[in-house]
């Protein structure tokens, strides 16, 4: 389902009462459900976020030794790689999904950065992936003063030409992202 | 990939160059996404200025909902069943008000774990 649709079922989910935003609100669940499975397929930042939950979910008990995470536990501790894993299912759960209509979250993240957004958003990711170990939560988000956009001026003395300086900027700027 | 505009700007004696990166940008189209495709509950604040990270936290904590607050820096990650863990130490011990995790650095190695919190508040 398109988000702009979801967003307008949303709208309505507020006006309404109660039990007809619950009901409203398990149509958005299910909708969403196949949504999200669209958007696996087709990109890899939902991998990130959907990935251990989907292979741990619909995994076998008996198959779970030959999972690569359980041959090579300290691998994955140091480099994460289950984006590159195969997906099986998706569903969101817990935390992941939005909260029961008219119930407070059991967890709130609290989340401040400032100016660091690459990071911030792996960190987002990364949560998002194993929020579905809590029944429901909510995600605070503080850009504590951040500076958008980030601009950097670099001046050469004397001049290295345009070629040199073209090429320079993206690995100069890798550093300080 | 990261979003990058580069303008160049050529003077008679020395070469200068303007990046602007729109990292923010994409930070927040992906809570946007989150927002609409999951209909997670996302918030974002942002203070035009600066107040500092405790005053940023403890702003925000008023706005908390949920029972249990969990304080996180951008740069660490998450290992599985985490918060399951620590959510776990709140029902198994009646007394805890407060639960921190053990801090690894990419390697494994052993940064913090535990602390000290007196009557005061001080730790």
């Amino acid at each position: 389902m398109p988000p702009h649709v979801l967003s307008l079922w949303r709208k309505a989910l507020r006006t309404t009462g109660e039990n007809e935003g619950k009901a409203l609100d398990g149509a958005i669940q299910r909708n969403s459900r196949f949504y999200v499975r669209w958007l696996l397929n087709k990109s890899c930042k939902w991998r990130r976020i959907f990935g251990s939950n989907c292979s741990r979910s619909s995994t076998p008990k008996s198959k779970l030794s030959l999972h690569p995470s359980a041959l090579a536990p300290s691998l994955f501790h140091a480099y994460d790689l289950s984006p590159f894993l195969p997906l099986r299912c998706v569903v969101p759960s817990g935390g992941q999904a939005p909260t029961p209509y008219g119930v407070a979250p059991l967890v709130t993240y609290l989340l401040t950065f400032k100016d660091h957004y690459r990071e911030t958003e792996n960190c987002l990711a990364s949560l998002m992936r194993y929020a579905h170990e809590a029944s429901s939560a909510e995600f605070l988000l503080v850009d504590d003063g951040s500076t958008a956009p980030g601009m950097l001026l670099l001046e050469y003395k004397p001049s290295i030409g345009f070629l040199l300086a073209l090429y320079s900027c993206p690995l100069l700027l890798r550093s300080f992202l | 990939m990261l979003d990058i505009f580069i303008f160049f700007l050529t003077h008679s004696n020395f070469f200068c160059t303007l990046c602007t990166f729109s990292g923010g940008a994409k930070l927040f189209r992906f809570v946007d996404d989150l927002k609409s495709v999951l209909g997670a509950d996302v918030r974002l604040l942002r203070h035009p200025k600066s107040l500092g990270y405790l005053a940023a936290v403890t702003d925000a904590s008023k706005l908390a909902r949920g029972d249990f607050l969990l304080i996180l820096n951008n740069d660490l990650r998450l290992h599985r069943y985490c918060v399951a863990n620590l959510l776990a130490t709140f029902q198994t011990h009646a007394n805890v008000g407060l639960v921190a995790p053990r801090f690894q650095d990419e390697a494994g190695k052993l940064l913090e774990s535990g602390g000290l919190i007196f009557n005061d508040a001080k730790g």
